[in-house]
């Protein structure tokens, strides 16, 4: 998939300032994806991706925008965009979330938060990887917000360090040390989970589970 | 290259970041030779792909299509003002401001803009200015003789409809295209209760907003305007442009 130059997104841009549907649309079709995973991954909900997405693509409607084509993508905008709500949003709702010591009775981790609109449950093809994967995901709402964002944009929507630190407004020096770091806590998690799973605290079990495992011994 | 430099490299071998370039080889060697260095790599390597495993999972992802068509009704709706002057121009009488307000240039465009959001703020002014009281029966600031309305309607219940805006032999629907919304968040699906108030628009508020008065003419606006119970101003309608005497 090819992206639009930035004249163009610019072109649109004002277009769709000027009520044309069609340019609205190509924007919200290539846009809408990458800023909706973002909120949804940020917060872990669903509901809360689709209020940003909306208020997002709202601020392009009411000709909010200040999208400068020489100071990044529109992409990069757009994400920074999300990121300001979400943080406002979570500033709002006192909503840092902490990594779960309890299980809920589903074996999901339950966010501390008290999220009522959690992602749903899908339905397991495999359970034991379902199970992983919930725990990464869970791991990665613990991470402070900073951190958290460094890894949805880089790990999970593989940004670039550079456009990374575009959305973030940040040298590419921190969107790195702060990578570094939350995989560190990522790591620290997932293994203390491992033991608390498992009961036992030698070194062997501080280790994330083998099905997580990516590429086999040499 | 030692442990040090090895460990810092860690995310980008674990994300097979092409960026390091030449340093992957260095790098790989020496965690051959170093089990510390190699056991971190492979734990950085059970992460990504658990992170790869999550992304994986919502690669596709996207806003239900309920947020597509809520923004196109915005967008349709932030273009509205320009509708309801086109059906309202499309009337008898058309006074030569009317005329020009029936087809929009892209720079009388702004102009629309503009005098739309000054007039919610003129339009609220005088309804304050008149005595207007929520809940109160609204009294009209200075009703012209040649209204074409009643000067007042009584309070709307609450859950109004369009239709008790509506003027005689116009439908539901022609009564909402014919309110320009004023409110950011205004429904017209849905209204709340409150009143619709007479309002008249003078040369000083025309001066206000910017519209070339002549010297000497007396013209003024005469426009319905639904107010919530808070005072809000809802939605306003042009009933009539007397002796105008602008320059457009």
């Amino acid at each position: 998939m090819t992206l639009p130059d930035r004249h163009s997104e610019s072109d649109l841009l004002r277009r769709t300032a000027a009520g044309d549907e069609d340019a609205f649309q190509a924007l919200y079709q290539q846009f809408q994806g990458p800023v909706y995973r973002f909120a949804l991954h940020m917060a872990g909900s669903g509901a809360v991706a689709e209020d940003v997405t909306q208020e997002v693509f709202m601020t392009l409607i009411e000709k909010r925008s200040r999208f400068d084509a020489s100071r990044g993508t529109l992409r990069s905008y757009l994400l920074g965009m999300a990121r300001n709500l979400l943080l406002r949003r979570f500033e709002r709702d006192g909503k840092f979330v902490a990594l779960a010591d309890e299980e809920s009775p589903n074996g999901s981790a339950a966010s501390s938060n008290g999220n009522r609109h959690a992602l749903p449950a899908v339905e397991p093809a495999d359970p034991v990887r379902q199970q992983n994967i919930e725990r990464v995901r869970q791991a990665v709402l613990s991470l402070p917000a900073d951190y958290r964002e460094a890894v949805v944009l880089c790990e999970l929507q593989e940004f670039s360090y550079e456009e990374a630190a575009a959305v973030l407004g940040c040298p590419v020096g921190t969107i790195r040390s702060r990578l570094h770091r939350a995989r560190t806590l990522l790591t620290e998690k997932l293994c203390v989970r491992t033991v608390a799973r498992s009961g036992r605290l030698d070194g062997a079990a501080a280790r994330p589970e083998k099905s997580l495992t990516h590429r086999s011994s040499t | 290259m030692n442990c040090a430099e090895f460990r810092d490299l860690i995310p980008e071998l674990a994300r097979e970041d092409a960026s390091i370039g030449a340093a992957v080889a260095d790098a790989l060697a020496h965690a051959e030779s170093c089990r510390d260095c190699d056991a971190l790599l492979r734990e950085a390597e059970r992460l990504s792909a658990g992170l790869h495993s999550l992304a994986a999972q919502h690669e596709f992802d996207a806003a239900p299509p309920r947020v597509n068509a809520s923004l196109l009704q915005a967008l349709r709706q932030q273009h509205a003002p320009v509708i309801g002057l086109r059906r309202w121009g499309g009337g008898s009488g058309l006074s030569p401001v009317q005329g020009a307000l029936t087809a929009p240039q892209p720079g009388q465009k702004k102009w629309l803009a503009v005098s739309t959001v000054g007039l919610a703020a003129a339009a609220l002014l005088a309804v304050l200015l008149s005595g207007y009281r929520p809940g109160a029966s609204p009294a009209s600031p200075k009703v012209p003789e040649s209204a074409p309305r009643e000067s007042n309607r009584p309070t709307i219940s609450p859950r109004a409809t369009w239709a008790d805006y509506a003027a005689e032999g116009e439908t539901e629907e022609q009564a909402a295209a014919a309110y320009i919304p004023l409110a950011a968040d205004f429904d017209p699906s849905w209204l709340e209760g409150g009143a619709i108030v007479r309002v008249v628009l003078t040369r000083p508020a025309l001066e206000s907003l910017g519209v070339p008065v002549i010297a000497g003419s007396d013209g003024q606006m005469v426009a319905d305007m639904v107010v919530s119970n808070d005072g809000t101003p809802e939605a306003i309608r042009v009933v009539d442009w007397q002796s105008a005497g602008t320059g457009y």
